[in-house]
């Protein structure tokens, strides 16, 4: 049994490095006044489909559950990247959440390196590339693929990091059916994100790392720094 | 007057097409990803130490953001086809 001060301890370590490697920067959720307007938009969207639905059961028409969390819970349950900046829920800086820092860290600051690396978008300029593909990902196959490859990496890193700390494989089934669902993931993005995951698992299961810079920088730092986790922590 | 016309049409045009066409390719300009094509979706491969894998656009997909070999590994083919990357094969020395 890890204390959970000393996991904070290896958080707050893993974080910095994350950070100076990467370039990232990790902030309050609920103090980042672009995070309370994101918050306000999807309580308001929540509202007009209410009202939506209030007017269309007069014509006994169903309007469907948007899928999107309340304002409260996207503040307080989601860790979110925007370009080089992490926000995350103020409650996981407690030490009993020490371990979701550990598994969400290296995925969010996976997207900081892919953002800052860009992607060849045609006439578009790096620094939107990434950003943008990311937007269009519900309108163009060709974008629903960018995203399935891009959280494809980022959820093959949580994978590594949950399993070093000694969780169970999670089921690539279940981690798509996810992506569908919180992203609106086109057919296209999530073949490709099933594709790419089925290639990081066969790597992490052959005693590798996959090959995504963030799992590899995170992972190293974790066996030199806190050896006394390694399956320790999630078994 | 008339000689005013021109002009106005002019800056109108001006005005007209610094508000139309940014805000049409805001709408509909979606850029798209470049990546080399391939025949078959739905087929991994290894290129140049990297395991990709053709989607279902036919444009060939990588997977990961760098070689194998930066984690001392090396790209293969599983039995199933899954491209990974695997150990690399140790020098068994020669007798």
């Amino acid at each position: 049994m890890i204390a959970p001060a000393r996991l904070a301890e290896v958080a707050d370590g893993l974080e910095a490095h994350l950070c100076a490697t990467f370039g990232a920067e990790v902030v309050t959720k609920e103090d980042s006044a672009l995070h309370r307007t994101i918050a306000a938009a999807f309580d308001a969207a929540e509202s007009g489909r209410d009202k939506a639905a209030e007017l269309a059961s007069f014509i006994s028409l169903d309007v469907p559950a948007l899928g999107l969390p309340t304002g409260a819970r996207y503040l307080s349950d989601y860790g979110t990247t925007i370009a080089s900046t992490v926000a995350l829920p103020r409650a996981w800086r407690a030490p009993d959440r020490a371990v979701t820092r550990l598994v969400v860290l290296p995925h969010e600051v996976g997207h900081v390196d892919q953002h800052r690396r860009g992607v060849d978008a045609g006439w578009w300029p790096k620094a939107v590339s990434h950003s943008v593909l990311y937007l269009c990902s519900i309108a163009t196959d060709d974008a629903a693929e960018y995203l399935g490859h891009v959280e494809g990496d980022q959820y093959g890193t949580s994978e590594a990091v949950s399993r070093w700390l000694g969780a169970k494989p999670r089921p690539t089934a279940e981690v798509v059916d996810e992506l569908r669902r919180h992203y609106a993931l086109r057919p296209a993005g999530a073949t490709v994100a099933e594709a790419t995951l089925r290639s990081h698992y066969a790597t992490i299961d052959d005693g590798g790392v996959p090959n995504v810079r963030s799992a590899r920088v995170a992972l190293a730092w974790l066996e030199a720094n806190a050896p006394d986790l390694r399956g320790a922590v999630l078994a | 007057m008339r000689r005013l016309y021109p002009v106005r049409a002019f800056l109108a045009l001006i005005v007209a097409l610094s508000v139309v066409v940014p805000v049409g390719a805001a709408l509909t300009g979606c850029p798209d990803w470049q990546r080399p094509e391939c025949p078959t979706p739905g087929v991994y491969s290894c290129v140049n130490d990297w395991p990709q894998f053709c989607a279902p656009t036919k444009e060939r997909t990588p997977i990961g953001d760098e070689v194998c070999a930066a984690s001392g590994r090396v790209c293969a083919l599983r039995a199933d086809g899954v491209a990974y990357c695997a150990r690399a094969a140790t020098d068994g020395g020669a007798l």
